[in-house]
């Protein structure tokens, strides 16, 4: 893939931190003065990877992984202590004024609409600073107002909107000057489930349609399942897997669940030590297909007595992660 | 008590927490606008203006208004109830809330008395300044302003979670005020065109203005006293029912 | 989009600023004006001090009570025009850093120079001082019978800009503190321009040269008005030249630039984990 194709590069990023450290004796307290105690944090280490234009990616973690410090460095706000970062084919560094006229970043704890004025304010404040022509303004603002539902926000006060109108509202001003590619870091925090569920489907059509290339953070795994096409995974500064979800579950035993309904309080024996819940004749088995072919569950399946009902489906997401996420401390 | 003298130990180490050195802008400002103000006051003093107080008399107040300068205008962290979230933190706690907010208050004042006052004060005779009481009341008047700050504090407090968005103002319109009316930078009396006999009685001459007279001996300690007294006895329960019938603006909004 | 930053950019950026304060003026209006009005009773608060003692006593130090009352007016020209370009924070610039909003200011398309001097401009709701001042000026120039002329005019312009480059000048200076300590130094702009304000207002007249000099010089508050006001008056202090604030203004505007690029790097360099949002866009 060539450097120029891709929307993002980042070749060998190193990105470290130091942390004060505090005692809270009156001894500690009299040697921090003196000599103060730190600690390095390795946030990012030798990490390379690549973004195609169009591609939706998700960038996810544990806490601590490096994910935000990740869009620091590919915005601009961050310099790396070594290797080289090119966004749109342009130095965030040394090329940052070129490239945020061409790049959207939103932060899901931090709002830019002004929080005193209505939101239409802010986006016409937002067309003189990003010096973005008439025609497509009005263009744009059509947009967002029909796709993210904004009508009847417009002329509301941000201090006045809900944390789910906030985002959208942020949303729609992200998208104002047309940006190519987009960093998202925790865009669905807090919000409720219908609210979330526009945010997808709003992210997904302008991927689709528009060709916009996302690269979105969360902690919420099924989101990120129903939105990207490929997983950048993060651990301890390094990139622990870069693939797609189905590749994730077969790298962690392709982990499902198995539900069974079964007649007269008959447990099913499926020789794999036994149901994970049950519930009035229901029972819930966790099966590692990789270690059961599917052949030969549907053959144990037909010798169980009783069997009413059978549901087999992919284990959560969550779940996949969470078994990955200890595999790793 | 134990609860809330460590309640006041965080409050001062958390000025402290940052660094000392972080400190020393404050102090260097304090005392830097210190001496120039001294001078200033030599400079008027001596044009041979008559106006009821000697230069010394005019030094040791001024000086002590700066030595003294949290405790003459009290103001607890009430006062950042929207921004920062503080009124909410308190109710959280099983301690009472203006015992919380007394022990914050009176902790954060230590480190700058530490600083900048204990050492200002040993280097006042070398300014010429003296730094004795001219009476022994001067304890008690200071006790019964920085107890009616706490009342002033509370009912601006109050006022500033009923208009919400304007706390910040409010803030700014109370400093302004009270540094004038409390005569902490210049003794009501020292103010021409009748204005210090219109002022003498307001609530906020019971402050700042009050323990200083008493210090330097330009006041009746009995007159001065009563007044005090009374305005504590008005504005106490007066700042105790409007605090009691704020306690649901503080919780359901910001706080 | 343009990245491209050229006067009439700059001056649109001006233009937005001053239309979303008028809106903001007519659209809350009673908050706008109880702001106008705090920022008034604070400033005015300050200067009557100086100005009662002034008349208590017949004058400071060889000024008439008309002359301080023109170094008053002085001085809250200098508070209306802080005001009105500064209200956002812009020039307690240590706020923003302290508070991580910085990062707002990276992912817009223009200079952190432009943004920050177009930011914070309020003519509407911040003109209160800038009109008392004028008030005050009027009449200061009045009883002091003073003649207008176009080189006055511009002196005292040249006067005004020189101070307003001082103030932002220490007030940067200040704030590369917060680059390296956010929390710590998050209010230290706040503490250098306003905790000295008062002292500003002094009067150095009649105090010993060894007190002035250290005013016009380490810590220049003798030239935020005092200096200004009686160069104004045809009577530059300490027998200097009535341009010495203009020396000083580029001299420390270079101190400044050098420490607060080196700052900077810093930041963007280590990053900043804080992020509060109070006082941005509000």
């Amino acid at each position: 893939m060539s450097p120029m194709a891709s929307a993002v590069n980042l070749q060998g990023v190193t990105k470290r931190f130091v942390q004060w450290q505090r005692d809270n004796t009156g001894k500690g307290m009299l040697k921090n003065l003196l000599k103060p105690e730190k600690k390095e944090i390795t946030a990012l280490l030798d990490v390379s990877f690549q973004v195609e234009k169009g591609e939706f990616v998700a960038y996810a973690g544990p806490n601590g992984a490096g994910k935000s410090t990740t869009m620091k460095l590919l915005s601009g706000m961050l310099l790396p202590d070594s290797g080289d970062i090119a966004v749109l084919g342009l130095c965030p560094q040394r090329q940052r004024r070129e490239l945020m006229s061409r790049l959207g970043v939103l932060f899901g704890n931090r709002t830019e609409l002004w929080w005193d004025h209505p939101v239409i304010q802010s986006y016409e404040w937002k067309k003189v600073v990003w010096d973005i022509p008439e025609a497509v303004y009005h263009q744009n603002l059509e947009m967002v107002t029909e796709l993210l539902d904004l009508g009847g926000l417009l002329k509301t006060f941000s201090r006045e909107l809900s944390l789910g109108q906030r985002m959208r509202a942020d949303l729609g001003m992200l998208l104002l000057h047309s940006p190519e590619l987009i960093l998202l870091d925790e865009p669905t925090l807090g919000l409720d489930v219908v609210a979330k569920r526009q945010m997808i489907s709003f992210l997904k059509k302008i991927n689709r349609e528009n060709g916009v290339t996302l690269i979105v953070t969360s902690h919420d795994m099924d989101d990120l399942e129903e939105m990207a096409q490929r997983i950048l995974m993060i651990s301890g500064g390094k990139i622990a897997y870069d693939g797609s979800f189905d590749g994730l579950r077969t790298m962690t035993g392709n982990l499902t669940r198995l539900t069974v309904a079964t007649d007269n309080g008959f447990v099913p024996d499926l020789g794999n030590g036994g149901p994970v819940s049950s519930e009035k004749g229901v029972y819930e088995f966790e099966i590692d297909l990789a270690k059961t072919p599917i052949q030969e569950l549907m053959r144990q399946l037909s010798r169980a007595q009783g069997v009413r009902d059978v549901e087999i489906k992919k284990a959560p997401i969550e779940q996949v992660i969470a078994r990955l996420y200890q595999s790793w401390r | 008590m134990w609860k809330y003298l460590k309640t006041a130990h965080l409050a001062a180490l958390e000025k402290t927490n940052g660094g000392i050195i972080y400190l020393f802008p404050d102090v260097l400002i304090k005392f830097f606008t210190l001496i120039p103000l001294i001078f200033l006051w030599r400079v008027v003093m001596t044009s041979g203006v008559q106006v009821g107080m000697s230069l010394q008399q005019m030094l040791s107040y001024t000086v002590l208004s700066a030595l003294l300068s949290d405790l003459l205008a009290v103001k607890t962290p009430a006062s950042g109830w929207l921004s920062e979230g503080v009124l909410l933190k308190l109710y959280g706690r099983p301690l009472s809330v203006l015992g919380q907010l007394t022990a914050l208050t009176v902790g954060g004042w230590l480190p700058m008395l530490l600083l900048f006052s204990l050492p200002m004060a040993l280097m006042a005779p070398l300014l010429g300044v003296r730094l004795t009481p001219a009476t022994p009341y001067f304890g008690i008047s200071l006790a019964l302003c920085v107890s009616l700050g706490f009342a002033v504090d509370v009912l601006f407090a109050c006022l500033s979670i009923k208009l919400r968005n304007m706390s910040w103002l409010i803030g700014r319109i109370r400093v302004a005020i009270v540094s004038l009316l409390s005569g902490t930078v210049i003794p009501i009396r020292l103010l021409p065109f009748g204005i210090a006999e219109a002022l003498r009685y307001q609530p906020f001459a019971s402050l700042g203005g009050a323990p200083l007279s008493l210090f330097v001996g330009a006041a009746d300690a009995g007159e001065t006293l009563l007044l005090q007294i009374l305005w504590n006895l008005i504005l106490w329960p007066f700042a105790l029912l409007v605090f009691k019938r704020s306690q649901e603006g503080m919780v359901s909004y910001g706080g | 989009m343009a990245a491209k930053t050229t006067l009439r950019r700059i001056m649109r950026l001006f233009g937005i600023s001053a239309k979303m304060d008028l809106a903001w003026l007519m659209r809350d209006t009673m908050y706008a004006l109880a702001g106008i009005t705090a920022d008034m009773i604070g400033n005015l608060s300050v200067v009557s001090g100086v100005l009662l003692i002034s008349v208590r006593f017949g004058g400071i130090g060889g000024m008439s009570a008309d002359e301080v009352l023109f170094m008053m007016a002085y001085s809250t020209l200098i508070t209306g025009l802080f005001i009105v370009f500064g209200a956002s924070n812009n020039i307690h610039i240590s706020r923003i850093i302290g508070r991580g909003q910085l990062e707002h200011f990276f992912i817009q398309p223009l200079s952190l120079k432009t943004q920050l001097i177009t930011y914070g401009f309020c003519p509407f709701t911040g003109g209160g001082n800038l009109l008392v001042g004028l008030i005050l000026l009027i009449i200061a120039i009045q009883r002091l019978g003073l003649t207008l002329s176009v080189g006055w005019i511009l002196a005292l312009s040249g006067h005004l800009l020189t101070t307003m480059v001082i103030i932002v000048a220490r007030s940067y200076l200040a704030s590369t503190l917060a680059f390296y300590a956010p929390v710590a130094a998050e209010e230290i702009s706040s503490t250098v321009i306003e905790g000295t304000w008062l002292l500003s207002t002094f009067p150095l007249s009649g105090m010993p040269a060894a007190l002035q000099v250290p005013l016009l010089t380490i810590l220049p508050e003798g030239l935020m008005a005092w200096f200004p006001a009686l160069s104004l008056l045809g009577k530059p202090p300490l027998g200097w030249s009535a341009a010495y604030p203009m020396l000083f203004a580029l001299i420390l505007t270079l101190i400044t630039s050098y420490f607060f690029r080196k700052g900077l790097n810093y930041y963007v360099r280590k990053g900043s984990n804080r992020y509060v949002p109070y006082g941005f866009r509000r």
